[in-house]
C-alpha cells in the first residue's frame, strides 16, 4: 500500500467533496423483463403439513395428530382431491384458482443426510454434495446473462444468502431503521475505503441500491429482520421498477418445527400465515410485473413422517415446494407420489424423493429467464447432465 | 506505546479505551496470558439469579387452578423478558468497562459455540444464566468440563428440547404418548464436539438421544437441584446403548449420558474442529492449515485443557501479524466503538446498569398486575431513554445477544456480516452515535488512543480533514482498521 502524503490526500478529498455523490447509472439494459423470486425457507419446511395427501391411505395413520382433515374445523383446502393445502395459506389458494400455483412434491436436493448447514449449502450451491462449491447456483446463473445493470440481483436478508454469494455482484437490502447519514460523509468514507477493495466495492453498491431505493420504498417495514412480511414489500416494489432488480432472494427462517408444531392451529399453521401474507404483498407490490413473475418457495429438506416425542418433527428427506406467479403454469399438483406407507419411506422414517430440487432450478433459468440448456448445464449446475429441467412449469 | 500493545486490544481484545493501550507498554503478551486462568465471577452479575432458582421459583402448572393458569403463564413470559433485558444490558455494561478484552471474547466465543438463544421463547429467562453459570466458570478447566456443564444446563436442555425428550421403552414412554427428541444430541454432535465432518452416522445420534433421555430440568420447590438439572428414570431408554462404536451399558443415573460425553470431548476430530474454529475466530476465515494442526495437536496433547489452547493462541507465530484479517461482527463492532468513547466516568457501562435496574424494578412494581406492567413498558419505550435507544439499534444491526437463528450460532465470517447493505447499516449506526453524544476528544488524538500504529496514513488524513469533531469520530469507527482486527 502506497503511503500518501496528507496533502495529497487533503487535496483529493477536497475536490471530493465538492461534486455530488450521485448513484452510477445503471449501464446495461436488463436482458429480459422477466422476474424471479427464490424465497429459502430456512429450517426443513414440513412438506406433508403443507401439501397433505388426503387422499393417500397411509397419510392418517403415519401423521397421527398432526394429521389434517378435509372437512370441518381447520379443514385443509382443496386442490386435486388427493392433494390438498394448508388451511393457513389462503392467498395461496386463491392463486390455485387463478391457475398461477403450482405446487410440487416429494422433492429434495441429491443430499440425503439432515445436517441444516450442510443441506443448505447443497441447495444454495447447486452441488451433488456440500461444499463443492463455495458460491451460490444463481450467482454462478448471472454470468449467463453477460453486462448487467448494478442491482440486478438483490438478497432481502440481513446477511447474503449463500445462493446469491459469488464473484458476480449483488446487492443486499433491508428496511433502514437507523437515521441516514448525510453525503458529505459518504464522500469521506468513500475516501477512506479507495484501498480496501472488498469493503469499497460493498459500500458503492450498497449507496446504489440505496439510490435506486430511495423512490421505490416509501417507507420500508417498520420492524427489522428477516421477518418475510415486512421484506416482501419492498421486494415486491423493487422488482417492480423498470431500474430495478429482476432477481429477488428472500430466506425467511423459523420452519425448524422439533417441538409442539400444531395442525390446523399452531406454531407452524402462525408461520404459513405469515408467509401467505408475504407472498399477498409481493404480488401486490409487482403490479403488472406479476404477469411475469416466477416465484419458488423452497427449503433444506422435509421433516419425519411420523411425530416425534415432543409434539414435532424431525429432520427429514424430501419435502415439498412451490412455483407460483402470473408466469408459472399452475392448477395440477406435480408429484410422483411415493407413498407413505413404512415400506415407501425412505429409511423408514422420511417421504421418499421421487424430484431433484435442480429440474426446478433448471427449468427456471431456460424456461422462464431464458438462459442456455449448456451454460447452465456446464457452468451453472455442471456434472448434472442427467437431470433434465422438470417441463411445462413456465409460460415461457 | 508499541504495535503489539495495539493488536493485542485489537485482535484478541474488545478494542481499546482511551489509555489501555499505552497501559500495556511493552508486556502485550503478559496483558493477555494474565488474564486466563481461575477468576471470580464479575461483581457486576452478582444481583443476578441462577438458573436452580429460577426453575426452583417457577410454579409447577398442574398444581395451579385451571382458571389462574393463563395468568401465571402471563405473568412467567413477562419475568422472562424483565429478565433478559436486565441480563443483556448488565452484559453490555460489563463489555463496555472491562480490562480483560480477552477474556471476555473467550467467554463470547465459547458462549456461540455452546449456542442457546431466545428463538425458543421457553429459553429466554434461562440464557443469560447460561453464560454466566455454564461457560465463564469454565474458561480456565477442561473442554469436557464446559461441555458437561453445558449440556445439563437448564437452558440448553429447553433450548434444544431434551427437557421433554423421552425414552420409548422407558417407562413414562410406554405409559404417555411422548417419545424420543433427537435435537440436542444432533447438535451435541454435529456442532459442540466431533462435527458436522467428524464421523458419526444417524445412528450414532439416536443412540445419543436415548442415553440423553432423563436429563431433565428440576421443577418447583420440591424438586430442587443445585444446578437445575435433574435426571428423571422414568424417562430414560433402559439397557445398553452403542455411540460410534462404544457400548454404553446403564448405570441407573446421568452416569451414562457423562461418560458418553466425555469421549466425545476427547474424540480425535473434537479436538480438530475446536481447533479449527478458534483459529477462524482468531485470525481467519479459513484458517491456514498449520496452525490448526498446531492447536489441534496442544488441545490432545494437553486432554482439551482450554487455558493450553488459549495461551496457544497468543504464542502463535501469526498472533501479532501487523495485517488485520479478521472483519468485526456487528456485536464486536459496536462494542469497540462504545470502548473507544469511554472516559474515567464510564458513562456507557452506568447507562447500561441505570436500564438493567429500570427494567427490575419495573417488574416488580407492576407486582402481577399486567396491566400496570403493559402500561410501564410503554411509557419507557416512550420516554426516549437512551439506554434502550442504544439497545434498539444494537438490535438493527442484526446480532443482538442469545438471538442467534440456529443452533450453530453466529456465522464468523466476513461473507455472512459485509453484505453491502450491512455495511452501510454499520457506517449510519456509527454516525448516529457520534452525533449524539458529547465529543471529549478530537479524532486524531482519540484514533491514536484506541488505534495506535495501526492507523494508516491516509485515515489519519481523512480525519484531519473532517468537517466536525463528531465526524472524524464517525470516520475513525468507519475506517478499515476499525472494521477489522
Amino acid at each position: 500500500m502506497t503511503q500518501l502524503s496528507r496533502r495529497t490526500v487533503l487535496e483529493a478529498l477536497g475536490s471530493a467533496a465538492l461534486l455530488p455523490v450521485a448513484p452510477r447509472l445503471a449501464l446495461a439494459a436488463a436482458p429480459t423483463d422477466r422476474r424471479l423470486v427464490v424465497i429459502v425457507l430456512r429450517g426443513g419446511l414440513d412438506g406433508l403439513a403443507v401439501l397433505p395427501p388426503l387422499a393417500d391411505p397411509d397419510y392418517a395413520l403415519q401423521r397421527g395428530k398432526l394429521a389434517l382433515s378435509g372437512e370441518g374445523e381447520g379443514a385443509a383446502l382443496p386442490l386435486d382431491g388427493t392433494f390438498a393445502l394448508h388451511p393457513s395459506l389462503e392467498t395461496m389458494h386463491g392463486l390455485w384458482g387463478d391457475g398461477a400455483l403450482l405446487p410440487i412434491h416429494a422433492i429434495a436436493s441429491p443430499y440425503r443426510k439432515r445436517s441444516h448447514f450442510d443441506a443448505q449449502n447443497v441447495l444454495e450451491s447447486g452441488g451433488e454434495a456440500p461444499r463443492k462449491y463455495l458460491d451460490g447456483w444463481l450467482n454462478r446463473a448471472l454470468e449467463g446473462f453477460g453486462p448487467l445493470p448494478s442491482g440486478y440481483a438483490h438478497a432481502f436478508s440481513e446477511s447474503m444468502p449463500m445462493l446469491l454469494a459469488g464473484s458476480a455482484p449483488v446487492g443486499s437490502y433491508a428496511p433502514p431503521v437507523l437515521p441516514q447519514a448525510d453525503d458529505d460523509f459518504f464522500a469521506r468514507v468513500e475516501m477512506l475505503y479507495e484501498p480496501d477493495p472488498f469493503l469499497a466495492d460493498a459500500f458503492s453498491r450498497a449507496r446504489e441500491t440505496r439510490a435506486l431505493a430511495e423512490d421505490a420504498m416509501k417507507g420500508g417495514g417498520k420492524k427489522r429482520g428477516n421477518h418475510i412480511v415486512n421484506v416482501a414489500g419492498p421486494a415486491g416494489r423493487f422488482l417492480a421498477q423498470p431500474e430495478g432488480a429482476r432477481i429477488a432472494v428472500l430466506d425467511p427462517g423459523g420452519w425448524d418445527t422439533h417441538a409442539r408444531q400444531g395442525a390446523a392451529t399452531g406454531a407452524l399453521s402462525n408461520k404459513l400465515h405469515q408467509l401467505d401474507r408475504g407472498i399477498g404483498t409481493l404480488k401486490a407490490e409487482l403490479g403488472p410485473a406479476w404477469a411475469k413473475t416466477a416465484v419458488l418457495v423452497v427449503t433444506e429438506f422435509g421433516r419425519t413422517v411420523a411425530v416425534n416425542g415432543t409434539g414435532g418433527t424431525d429432520h427429514g428427506t424430501a419435502g415439498a415446494a412451490f412455483a407460483l406467479g402470473g408466469a408459472v403454469k399452475g392448477g395440477r399438483v406435480l408429484a410422483d407420489w411415493p407413498g407413505l406407507g413404512t415400506a415407501d419411506l425412505h429409511e423408514g422414517r422420511d417421504l421418499r424423493p421421487t424430484l431433484d430440487m435442480r429440474a426446478l432450478f433448471k427449468a427456471a433459468l431456460v424456461d422462464h429467464m431464458g438462459l442456455g440448456p449448456s451454460f447452465v448445464n456446464a457452468k451453472v449446475f455442471a456434472g448434472s447432465g442427467a437431470i433434465r429441467p422438470l417441463s411445462d412449469v413456465f409460460h415461457g | 506505546m508499541t504495535l503489539k500493545a495495539a493488536l493485542a486490544t485489537h485482535r484478541f481484545g474488545l478494542g481499546a479505551k482511551p489509555g489501555e493501550i499505552d497501559a500495556i507498554g511493552g508486556d502485550a503478551e503478559d496483558w493477555l496470558l494474565n488474564q486466563l486462568g481461575p477468576a471470580p465471577a464479575p461483581a457486576i452479575f452478582e444481583r443476578l439469579p441462577g438458573a436452580a432458582e429460577l426453575v426452583g421459583s417457577a410454579p409447577i402448572m398442574r398444581t395451579i387452578p385451571k382458571k389462574d393458569r393463563k395468568t401465571t403463564n402471563r405473568m412467567l413470559v413477562q419475568r422472562a423478558l424483565a429478565l433478559f433485558s436486565e441480563e443483556v444490558a448488565l452484559r453490555y455494561a460489563h463489555a463496555f468497562v472491562t480490562g480483560q478484552g480477552f477474556r471476555e471474547r473467550l467467554v463470547r466465543f465459547w458462549s456461540n459455540h455452546f449456542t442457546v438463544s431466545v428463538s425458543n421463547n421457553a429459553a429466554r429467562g434461562l440464557v443469560g444464566a447460561f453464560e454466566r453459570e455454564a461457560i465463564r466458570p469454565h474458561l480456565a478447566g477442561r473442554f469436557e468440563d464446559m461441555l458437561l456443564a453445558a449440556a445439563r444446563h437448564p437452558a440448553m436442555l429447553i433450548y434444544l428440547d431434551n427437557a421433554h425428550s423421552v425414552g420409548p421403552n422407558s417407562v413414562a414412554g410406554r405409559k404417555l404418548e411422548k417419545g424420543l427428541n433427537e435435537n440436542l444430541a444432533r447438535e451435541i454432535l454435529e456442532l459442540h464436539t466431533l462435527g458436522v465432518t467428524g464421523g458419526y452416522t444417524q445412528d450414532d445420534v439416536v443412540a445419543l438421544a436415548k442415553i440423553l433421555t432423563g436429563w431433565a430440568v428440576a421443577r418447583g420447590k420440591r424438586d430442587r437441584t443445585p444446578d437445575g438439572f435433574r435426571y428423571i428414570a422414568r424417562r430414560h431408554e433402559p439397557g445398553a446403548h452403542r455411540l460410534l462404536g462404544r457400548s454404553y451399558p446403564e448405570t441407573g443415573n446421568e452416569g451414562q449420558g457423562l461418560r458418553a460425553l466425555r469421549d466425545l470431548a476427547e474424540h480425535p476430530s473434537t479436538a480438530r474442529h475446536i481447533a479449527t474454529k478458534l483459529a477462524r475466530h482468531f485470525f481467519a476465515d479459513d484458517p491456514p492449515a498449520d496452525m490448526v494442526q498446531r492447536l489441534e495437536a496442544v488441545f490432545r496433547k494437553t486432554g482439551g485443557s482450554l487455558d493450553a489452547v488459549h495461551r496457544a493462541l497468543v504464542s502463535d507465530p501469526a498472533a501479532f501479524s501487523s495485517e488485520l484479517v479478521k472483519f468485526r461482527q456487528p456485536e464486536e463492532f459496536v462494542v469497540a466503538s462504545i470502548r473507544a468513547l469511554q472516559g474515567p466516568k464510564h458513562w456507557g457501562a452506568k447507562l447500561m446498569v441505570a436500564a438493567a435496574g429500570k427494567f427490575e424494578e419495573q417488574f416488580r412494581a407492576a407486582d402481577g398486575d399486567m396491566d400496570k406492567l403493559r402500561m410501564q413498558r410503554q411509557e419507557l419505550r416512550k420516554s426516549k431513554d437512551p439506554a434502550l435507544a442504544l439497545l434498539f439499534t444494537i438490535r438493527a444491526l442484526g446480532q443482538f445477544p442469545f438471538t442467534a437463528p440456529s443452533p450453530a450460532g453466529w456465522a464468523d465470517d466476513a461473507g455472512t456480516w459485509a453484505g453491502p447493505d450491512a455495511v452501510i447499516e454499520r457506517l449510519e449506526w456509527a454516525n448516529a452515535l457520534a452525533s449524539r453524544l458529547p465529543i471529549r476528544t478530537a479524532p486524531g488524538p482519540l484514533a491514536e488512543a484506541v488505534l495506535g500504529p495501526l492507523a494508516s496514513e491516509r485515515t489519519r488524513a481523512v480525519l484531519a480533514g473532517a468537517a466536525s469533531a463528531a465526524q472524524g469520530t464517525a470516520l475513525l469507527f468507519a475506517s478499515p482498521e476499525f472494521q477489522r482486527r
